[in-house]
């Protein structure tokens, strides 16, 4: 999977890259709207990273030049703006999310997951892991073909860990993540952790074994192959 | 009131106090003058008379004039004396002021008393006369001065009221410019001059001022990003001990507080500087119902029962994503700090809405309540922000959000102005 980044912040830019790469992702980075462009015009892109505030031009222009080239890259704008008519004329220009700085890198991980799902994986919308089948499409969560019945929440953050796989995702991450949009829900866990109990509850019913580990109750992980 | 009545009432209040301060003084110094005249008139005669009166035989002697009275007295001589006195005039019937000279004349034969009068009727007429011309050319003249003024006020004062005018109207959020014309007065035209670089300057002072907001939130999302993502990098580092999960903890809940009251006060000072989108007419029935079902989990989780009434559908012209933002800060807070097991009540009328939520504890403080930063309970983790910006987005749309306490129960009500 090759990704372009976007974006003139060095230290930021540092900080994705090196997420991207455990994520074994082959990641490009392009500074400045020029190099952007070049990128854009020699190679394809299973995702691309747009800052659409750089130093040279405006991040817009370039979903304007990949339209004009009738080429179907996945695009996801990352802004430090978050404006709102930035968001509408990125969603209209053909970006297929948007998300705000700051932001999580598991979240930016579940975004990138899905966009490249939706674009290459046509038909094909499941991960499976440890021998757990879930389908994001018509979100349902199968364990060696037996169903599990999950809450929406539940099945968010089943999700959200699995698809951030043997790494540790921090309580915030979570929560905001399953927040809704809005910002000033989670001021405290005890949701969280009910959901979790929740979960396992359900696994171990079914009889799948307990691979969400609690991280000294900071985070949490999915263990898995 | 206005200048120029001010100005009005200000000459005929001095007009009339020096009229009537100065009629008296003017009337008796002209009546003082009059009677001088007559006296030395009187004086005239009297010098006249002694001459004629020694020269003359006195035997046939006749008095011509019904003014001097003349007697022969035998010894007596009288003191001369001038004075006023009324005498009574068979012929017109009346009674008349005279000014009287009486004196004697000593010839070598006889004493003579004589009197010598003159009527003061047309010195009071002729000075009647005067004051009353006097009074009407006071008054043709203050009238005229009124004129003058009102004139003055409707020509040189419009420029000024315009200016008033305009000064209402401009506001320092507005991209209008306050652009006040000159005017041939050089003070109005030093005045609008002054205004207008007033006005230029606190716009650019306010501009920057609103930039300095903005862009500090921007500019403080970058760096924030970088720690937080820097804080996940090293969540993946092998070998994290407990102590140093705590520490990465704290961080990273320090970093979601900054970002969430970084984001809190982009937004209010959006609301503020009125940059909003298109505003359109929304349906809070709508988004309530849309709240409801994304929150139907937590509600359950805290065991909450929702009980919602609306009888009516609730519009008002507004940005529909501030109007989800207000609605969603009320109902949030109704749900957070709603007791477990308790009930929240939701009601909806054509020109109200009105959540309520059981108490934990006391009424809230209603006078700090809206105030930026206020949290009735520190414990609480939230920004402090939430129910500042539900009210700014109320205030910026007409729609008054109010806080009441009643059966131990916390009210907040939106009503349509």
């Amino acid at each position: 999977m090759k990704i372009l980044l976007i974006e003139d912040e060095t230290q930021l830019s540092k900080s994705i890259i090196e997420y991207l790469k455990n994520e074994k992702y082959t990641c490009d980075l392009a500074q400045n709207y020029e190099t952007a462009k070049e990128k854009l015009d020699f190679f394809d892109y299973d995702c691309i990273l747009l800052d659409i505030t750089l130093p040279d031009g405006n991040g817009l222009n370039l979903l304007k030049f990949l339209k004009s080239e009738k080429k179907s890259d996945g695009v996801i704008i990352i802004s430090a703006k978050n404006s709102l008519d930035d968001k509408i004329e990125g969603l209209q220009l053909g970006a297929d999310d948007y998300l705000p700085k700051p932001f999580h890198l598991a979240e930016l991980g579940a975004r990138i997951s899905s966009v490249i799902r939706r674009r290459q994986f046509k038909g094909n919308s499941s991960i499976l892991i440890n021998d757990l089948e879930i389908d994001t499409v018509s979100k349902s969560i199968s364990f060696k073909g037996k169903p599990i019945d999950l809450t929406r929440k539940e099945f968010d953050i089943l999700l959200y860990l699995s698809i951030n796989k043997n790494r540790t995702i921090s309580k915030n991450a979570i929560a905001e993540h399953i927040a809704e949009d809005n910002i000033d829900f989670f001021d405290n866990f005890d949701f969280l952790y009910a959901h979790i109990k929740n979960i396992k509850k359900k696994l171990a019913v079914i009889g799948a074994q307990d691979f969400i580990k609690s991280v000294y109750g900071m985070g949490y992980k999915i263990e898995a192959q | 009131m206005k200048l120029t009545q001010y100005i009005s009432l200000r000459y005929i209040g001095v007009t009339v106090f020096v009229m009537l301060f100065s009629l008296p003084i003017f009337y008796f110094v002209l009546q003082n003058v009059l009677t001088n005249n007559i006296d030395e008139s009187l004086q005239d005669q009297k010098t006249l008379i002694t001459e004629k009166l020694q020269n003359l035989p006195t035997e046939n002697f006749v008095n011509f004039e019904d003014r001097i009275n003349i007697e022969r007295s035998t010894n007596e001589t009288q003191p001369e004396k001038l004075f006023t006195d009324n005498i009574y005039n068979k012929k017109d019937d009346e009674t008349e002021s005279y000014r009287i000279l009486q004196f004697s004349v000593k010839t070598i034969h006889n004493n003579f008393n004589v009197r010598v009068r003159q009527s003061l009727v047309e010195s009071d007429d002729l000075m009647k006369t005067i004051l009353y011309l006097l009074i009407s050319i006071l008054l043709v003249l203050t009238g005229t001065l009124l004129i003058i003024n009102y004139q003055i006020k409707r020509k040189v004062w419009k420029p000024f009221y315009k200016t008033i005018e305009q000064l209402k109207n401009f506001r320092v959020d507005n991209s209008k410019d306050l652009n006040l014309k000159s005017s041939k007065i050089n003070e109005l035209s030093d005045l609008n001059t002054s205004l207008n670089e007033l006005a230029a300057n606190n716009k650019k002072v306010y501009q920057s001022q609103k930039e300095f907001t903005e862009n500090a939130s921007h500019e403080l999302q970058t760096p924030l990003a970088i720690i937080q993502n820097n804080v996940e990098l090293f969540w993946q580092t092998e070998g994290i001990s407990a102590s140093q999960a705590i520490i990465l903890d704290d961080i990273s809940n320090a970093t979601v507080r900054m970002t969430k009251l970084n984001q809190s006060l982009l937004l209010l000072s959006k609301i503020e500087n009125r940059q909003f989108s298109e505003t359109q007419i929304v349906n809070f029935n709508k988004i309530a119902n849309q709240f409801i079902s994304n929150y139907q989990e937590q509600i359950k989780f805290k065991n909450l029962r929702l009980e919602t009434d609306f009888k009516a559908i609730f519009t008002a012209e507004i940005d529909f994503n501030l109007a989800e933002i207000l609605m969603g800060n009320l109902l949030l807070n109704a749900l957070k700090y709603s007791p477990k097991e308790s009930n929240v009540k939701v009601l909806i009328d054509q020109n109200t809405i009105e959540l309520s939520n059981a108490a934990e504890e006391y009424p809230l403080n209603y006078e700090e309540l809206f105030k930026r930063f206020h949290r009735q309970n520190r414990k609480e983790n939230g920004t402090g922000l939430g129910l500042e910006i539900a009210k700014k987005i109320g205030d910026s749309f007409n729609l008054n959000l109010m806080y009441h306490f009643k059966d131990n129960r916390h009210f907040f009500t939106l009503n349509k102005n």
